[in-house]
């Protein structure tokens, strides 16, 4: 079983505000617990609980912000751009290296997993 | 080697004998049988009876819940035949240090006001049992005595101790004597006062009161107290007209007609998610009837609800609902400050010690300790300290320790129910100290001892040093180390 937010299946018997955030791009905890407040949903309920206007409450906020495929859409454009201007942390993300100064001698790894140009495949 | 592999290879492809292993789909598929074959039938099929697969163990809880849900008190040994005495108001002096039962009324009442709790391990008997201690006599004069003649406000008592020393039991006692003193009085218990604070419940605000109520929790503890006040609600006359719609049916109880009963049985709005007035109107009709009807409000776990008054439910704008925001968290605040009163009365509160010491709010009102300025808001709620403080603020009763004549007499019980754990008995040198050695030695010579002769009642006056020296006559590790073995 599962309950469907904002396109996507999240596991019915999972509290509302971790349900969000493991299911979507963009969303984190405090997030989460932002939306459930404003929303009106109380800390420890769970996604079976929910009726279907509050779920179509919850869609609505959700929609209103960056999240899932414009979010991804933002971070490419922004790597996109740093590559077009030539500047050095642009030359990092194209070359899998780490962005922000760390070494590379034993470390590196998680750049070198996720740093490419595009970022995200959307 | 590689000589030879080659060699082995060309004795291989000059062979005629030998062929080479394919598993090409030709040479491994099945010949197709000519004509199709008939179905016959082989035999009669035995139609086995379907059991039910068995799960892998018994429960998936882990220990401390398990032996709680698993029913083992419908196991346990019968008590009766050891006559327990009644937990009574009466006669409670003379029941000083004895073990007692609940009166059988009073039991189920206890039960569902969710008074008995796992870690006191109830289960080791059939029935709820309790030992009236030096507390529970001191409780009784302070508090108990006073429900008929003093009101609430001036009755507040709030019982402090360390972990394990029998608050949440005393609470108990408490209940079960209020019941045995007074056939007509209310008991308002709260189990967990983290539960108004922790998230649990729905919330929705009410625009008329100002205030946010919790529709779940309040219904919850409604139909607790419906259940085990039924008698003195059905004595209760409604003191105002009311009208309500419920399940399609339209309700019009009448002042000095209907019952308080009747409005908690027919009227559902207590757990309606939408602004109500219905727990207003049960309070005002709760004081109204103080008067003949003494009430007794009881939380235990208080400081679930003083030390978190920063509750976890947020307002829309993400900012913490304050626990006097609440309507079930201002009535609470209101009794245990004095702000609301029962003509008759007394508040007995319980303080756990399951919380970080650090948070100061309800030792600072019971004046355990100083204020302090510096701390941080989270930490020291001043104004929730200083509500509780009014009207004369709450005493603080220190449960103390058992003694070991109160400590001896629960093992004697436990020995007699067949729960204390015996080590061997000391026949093994390791237990005796040496001089008691040498005067065994001396006495098996001497003719006066026969060899590891069994002395139970010396036996039984080992383990008690034994486990009151370990328990320090704190009860729940009394009951760890007498009845469980590791």
């Amino acid at each position: 079983m599962a309950v469907h937010i904002f396109g996507k299946h999240v596991k019915h018997n999972s509290l509302v505000s971790h349900g969000l955030k493991k299911a979507i791009f963009g969303i984190g905890y405090h997030t989460a617990e932002r939306i459930c407040a404003k929303v009106g949903l109380y800390p420890q309920m769970r996604m079976n609980q929910l009726s279907e206007p509050q779920i179509m409450d919850l869609n609505k906020e959700v929609s209103e912000m960056m999240v899932e495929g414009q979010l991804k859409q933002k971070i490419n454009n922004d790597i996109q751009l740093k590559r077009d201007t030539g500047s050095y942390a642009g030359y990092r993300h194209a070359n899998s290296l780490p962005v922000r100064g760390q070494g590379t001698r034993s470390n590196g790894q998680t750049a070198k997993r996720l740093n490419k140009i595009p970022r995200y495949k959307i | 080697m590689l000589r030879l592999a080659r060699l082995a290879r060309a004795q291989a492809t000059a062979s005629p004998s030998t062929k080479a292993f394919s598993t090409t789909s030709v040479t491994m598929k099945k010949a197709a049988p000519s004509t199709p074959a008939r179905k016959t039938k082989i035999a009669f099929k035995v139609l086995r009876e379907q059991t039910k697969t068995k799960k892998p163990g018994m429960t998936h809880l882990e220990f401390k819940d398990a032996v709680g849900a698993l029913g083992f008190e419908k196991m346990a040994a019968d008590l009766s035949a050891l006559e327990l005495n009644k937990l009574s108001f009466e006669h409670l002096a003379a029941l000083k240090a004895q073990v007692t039962r609940y009166d059988a009324k009073v039991e189920p009442k206890l039960k569902t006001l969710g008074s008995f709790k796992k870690l006191q391990h109830h289960e080791l008997f059939q029935n709820p049992v309790s030992l009236v201690s030096e507390n529970t006599l001191r409780l009784a004069q302070e508090l108990i005595a006073k429900l008929d003649s003093t009101a609430s406000k001036d009755n507040r008592i709030c019982l402090v101790g360390p972990n394990g020393v029998g608050k949440s039991t005393l609470l108990t006692q408490a209940k079960a004597l209020a019941l045995a003193q007074h056939e007509d009085v209310v008991l308002l218990h709260i189990d967990n006062g983290v539960n108004l604070v922790n998230g649990s419940s729905d919330y929705i605000f009410n625009q008329k009161s100002g205030k946010y109520q919790q529709p779940m929790l309040t219904k919850r503890w409604i139909y607790k107290l419906r259940q085990v006040n039924e008698e003195v609600f059905k004595k209760m006359k409604l003191t105002r007209d009311i009208s309500f719609q419920s399940n399609r049916v339209d309700y019009n109880l009448k002042k000095n007609v209907n019952t308080v009963y009747e409005l908690l049985l027919h009227n559902h709005d207590f757990g309606k998610f939408a602004p109500t007035s219905a727990f207003a109107f049960f309070v005002d009709e709760l004081v109204a009837h103080s008067k003949n009807f003494p009430v007794l409000f009881s939380i235990d776990n208080f400081n679930g609800i003083t030390d978190y008054s920063q509750t976890k439910y947020h307002h829309p704008d993400f900012s913490h609902i304050h626990l006097s925001e609440f309507e079930m968290g201002d009535f609470v605040l209101k009794v245990t400050g004095g702000a609301l009163s029962f003509a008759k009365g007394g508040v007995l509160l319980a303080k756990t010690s399951d919380f970080g010491q650090h948070r100061s709010t309800l030792d600072v009102a019971l004046g355990i300790e100083e204020y302090d300025p510096y701390s941080k808001k989270k930490f020291l709620d001043v104004e929730v300290a200083n509500t509780l403080k009014q009207n004369g603020s709450i005493k603080p009763f220190e449960v103390k320790t058992w003694t070991k004549d109160e400590s001896k007499e629960l093992l004697k019980f436990y020995q007699d129910a067949g729960v204390l754990f015996v080590n061997d008995y000391k026949t093994k040198e390791s237990n005796q100290t040496a001089k008691e050695i040498l005067e065994e030695k001396a006495a098996v010579r001497a003719g006066k001892l026969e060899q590891h002769e069994f002395d139970p009642v010396r036996h039984f006056d080992r383990i008690v040093n034994n486990q009151y020296t370990i328990s320090g006559g704190n009860p729940a590790h009394l009951l760890k180390a007498s009845a469980f073995i590791f």
